[in-house]
């Protein structure tokens, strides 16, 4: 069987022009991860929003890719000749007419810094409407109110949720930059799902700081403190983290952040689409941003 | 009431970890669930609700981890079998994916790389799928039994000029680099290799030694009858070979169920070659005098010793508790044993377990009777019946002919359990409660509800049969280690360290009842 490659990162194109071997990691009704040598693939149907490591495969939508491609867990995987071969080429993937996209984000201007208060108000108006089962982002809507104690859901991991997202508040508003790198070290790896919720978090946030304050000091603690804890947390969040490290993040998130600088409409939209990431990671994503955002508005007054 | 289960290399999507978590926590008298990968991050906000991870062994990011907290035992154990339910059910799409191979072929096809080929399919197809095996060049781990002699004396001839290894038939436990095949616990990689024609009594001395910390290189099983007159020993010799030329093992473990003097003497004379130290467990009443580098010991547990001993120089014989004999419990019980209650009954799902009791309690005791054919001791005509002391071997081919083997399938053993304990003249019954891969999921959970149906109470009291335990396990097992032997306690039961010891319990119990 041959299928073709309908969108990729131009990161991972880069990635893939040298031969070299893999085994199918883990197969998903959605997906199927690919893991080589310093190297992972997330194999989906095009019409599945682009990670940075990620392929947009040619299928029908109504297909799932797991079906269609018949993988299993420890599959031979061969690239080569821009192409990625499962098993005795049982089947080919062709890389060769993917579009390419660049998954970078381009730093706001300094004009467009002075306006994150407004982009703040405006996203929370449209966040506030939407019931989530984020701890994440309850957490970091919940944080301006009189208590910031966990409502209704009583379970370690959202009491942990809530004191990450006030201790990182709090050191951000006494300027400790230790105490804040300390509380995103502690992040990484925590939560539910493959890639747990905290990295989609920590994600969010990296992308946030890039986005509307590249030279914020903020920017930098994130990146001090992400880059030695990186392998604390599962193989997929590692690469997805790494790749926000170099500046690569999920097509949603880069969507959702360009449209928090326009209406509220098109917020709505991109919110849509970003929450139906995962069970949770969408939200956890957007409580990134929410919590980057509630802080660069303070930053200054700190 | 807190415990949890670990799954190795489990991943599913979040959106069925969040559903699954929800079900589990809606439950009645399940106060908190944590369903998460083992990330640090996690394993320390499960450590600060109170978990106890300690026998959870070495854990990875890519584990999935099920923390459960509920009010009771019956409860925690309704919600783990709810999980485990959903996880296999709807979150594995790779279950469902997963390569189905009709035939050997198919399954070499995409896997031309394949070197080694477990066959576990009715005892009368095994032969025929070791051949294909064979002629496609492949070491071959034969699970199944019953497999006619001829077709394993051909098949190991044929591997012999080939330089393939057969490990079997019947072979129930091997680890090979790392990775178990058959029933195998959760050990840590050493320096100890070990060349087995006994499943359980590979898995009771890498199990000894993983719990004192010891790990081996690899455990090489070879079928119960390698080292008989008529197959000669080809794979013994043949593991023996390789684990002498393997520079990552330093001292060699050659276990077995009595052997023929003839092929047991060539196959101690290489190893006695090598130089390299070997410790020698042949089930018998046969003592034999260490010589140079050859160490023969008489049970399992001194083999443990013994290599632990000459891998790291350390002596651990007190790192194991010798027994509950001084066990409060356990003097009382044996103080308010009736005068009828006068014989043994040992229910083994182990061969060289139950062959170990034999020559352990055997000497002093006198005659016992068993399905084994061993010449010191009598053959039960029916051995579904016991008579006055006898031992049973559950894995005998007798019972396992179209069923599972009891350590997956406890139905016949649990069946038997009832009826020693209905028997006024039951004195002591032994248990072997072998954990590990593959392995029944909660063998102590299953004999306890047995003990408390048939007795209409939670716990062994005065009067009735003295019910002692091992427990052959590691705290990395899937089945929880730790709570297997809680379960037993909770119940009365006396849980010793190992095998040796509780045959030494049952012993000394049965002594002072006026036997021997």
């Amino acid at each position: 069987m041959i299928l073709n490659a309908a969108r990729t990162s131009a990161g991972l194109s880069d990635k893939l022009a040298l031969p070299r071997k893999a085994r199918v990691h883990s197969v998903f009704r959605r997906a199927v991860n690919i893991l080589g040598d310093n190297v992972w693939i997330s194999l989906h149907p095009r019409h599945v929003p682009l990670n940075p490591y990620s392929i947009g495969l040619d299928v029908d939508a109504s297909r799932t890719t797991a079906g269609f491609l018949e993988c299993y867990r420890g599959e031979t995987v061969t690239i080569e000749d821009s192409c990625i071969i499962l098993g005795q080429r049982r089947v080919t993937i062709r890389l060769g007419g993917a579009r390419q996209v660049r998954l970078n984000l381009e730093a706001l201007t300094g004009s467009r810094r002075q306006d994150v208060g407004q982009c703040l108000r405006r996203l929370l108006l449209t966040v506030q409407s939407f019931p989530t089962e984020s701890r994440f982002l309850r957490g970091v809507i919940a944080l301006d109110r009189k208590s910031s104690e966990p409502a209704g859901l009583d379970d370690p991991f959202t009491r942990r949720s809530y004191s990450i997202i006030a201790g990182i508040s709090r050191a951000w508003k006494v300027g400790s930059g230790g105490h804040l790198g300390n509380e995103v070290a502690r992040t990484i790896g925590f939560g539910f799902g493959l890639t747990p919720s905290g990295d989609d978090f920590i994600t969010g946030m990296l992308g946030a700081t890039e986005f509307f304050a590249s030279a914020s000091p903020l920017r930098k603690i994130m990146l001090e403190a992400v880059t030695p804890n990186i392998h604390s947390t599962t193989l997929p969040s590692y690469y997805m983290l790494r790749a926000a490290l170099d500046g690569c993040y999920p097509e949603v998130l880069i969507r959702m952040l360009l449209a928090i600088g326009h209406d509220e409409a098109s917020i709505y939209r991109e919110l849509k689409v970003l929450r139906t990431i995962g069970a949770t990671s969408g939200d956890d994503m957007l409580a990134g941003i929410i919590l980057t955002l509630k802080m660069l508005s303070t930053w200054g007054e700190s | 009431m807190k415990d949890i289960v670990v799954r190795k290399s489990s991943y599913l999507d979040s959106v069925s970890l969040m559903r699954i978590s929800k079900q589990a926590a809606a439950l009645d008298g399940v106060t908190n669930v944590i369903v998460a990968m083992a990330t640090d991050t996690n394993l320390m906000m499960i450590c600060e609700a109170g978990f106890d991870l300690s026998s959870a062994g070495s854990l990875t990011p890519s584990d999935l981890i099920i923390a459960v907290d509920a009010v009771d035992g019956e409860t925690l154990k309704r919600v783990h079998s709810l999980i485990l339910r959903e996880i296999e059910s709807k979150g594995h799409v790779e279950h469902r994916q997963a390569l189905r191979p009709q035939s050997l072929e198919t399954a070499l096809k995409p896997y031309p790389e394949i070197n080694l080929v477990l066959i576990s399919v009715p005892g009368k197809f095994a032969a025929h799928e070791a051949s294909k095996a064979l002629r496609h060049d492949k070491h071959v781990m034969i699970f199944s039994n019953n497999v006619a002699l001829d077709d394993e004396k051909n098949l190991k001839a044929i591997a012999e000029h080939k330089g393939l290894l057969v490990m079997g038939p019947d072979c129930g436990t091997a680890i090979i680099n790392g990775i178990g095949l058959g029933f195998a616990n959760s050990v840590p990689r050493g320096r100890i290799g070990i060349v087995a024609a006994s499943g359980t009594g590979a898995q009771e001395v890498s199990s000894i030694l993983a719990r004192l910390g010891v790990g081996i290189s690899q455990l090489i099983g070879t079928g119960g009858r390698d080292l008989s007159r008529s197959i000669g020993g080809v794979t013994t010799r043949m593991g023996l070979d390789a684990l002498i030329r393997d520079e990552t093992t330093d001292a060699i473990v050659l276990i077995s169920k009595l052997p023929d003097d003839e092929v047991a003497g060539a196959i101690l004379e290489i190893a006695k070659r090598s130089g390299k130290p070997t410790i020698i467990y042949f089930a018998s009443s046969q003592e034999r005098r260490s010589e140079a580098n050859l160490h023969f010991t008489p049970t399992l547990t001194e083999t443990a010793l013994k290599a632990a001993q000459v891998v790291t120089g350390k002596d651990f014989t007190s790192r194991l508790s010798t027994g509950d004999e001084t066990n409060e419990h356990f003097q009382s019980l044996l103080e308010a044993l009736p005068a009828s209650r006068i014989y043994l009954r040992g229910l083994f799902t182990g061969g060289t377990l139950a062959q170990e009791a034999l020559f352990i309690i055997g000497p002093s005791l006198g005659n016992i009777n068993t399905n084994m054919h061993l010449t010191d001791f009598s053959l039960l005509k029916d051995p579904t019946t016991s008579l006055d002391h006898t031992v049973i071997d559950l894995g005998d081919d007798v019972f396992t002919r179209g069923r599972p083997h009891p350590m997956i399938d406890q139905t016949f053993r649990l069946a038997r359990l009832h009826k020693e304990l209905s028997d006024p003249q039951t004195a002591v019954i032994l248990l072997d409660v072998v954990l590990g891969y593959g392995c029944n999921t909660d063998p102590a959970g299953e004999i306890v509800a047995t003990i408390r149906s048939h007795l209409g109470k939670d716990r062994l009291g005065e009067g009735d049969p003295v019910l002692i335990a091992s427990v052959c396990g590691t705290p990395g097992d899937p089945q929880n280690y730790e709570l297997q032997k809680q379960k037993l306690k909770a119940a009365g039961i006396i849980v010793a360290e190992t095998n040796a010891f509780a045959c030494e319990l049952a012993l000394s119990a049965l002594m002072r009842k006026g036997n021997g």
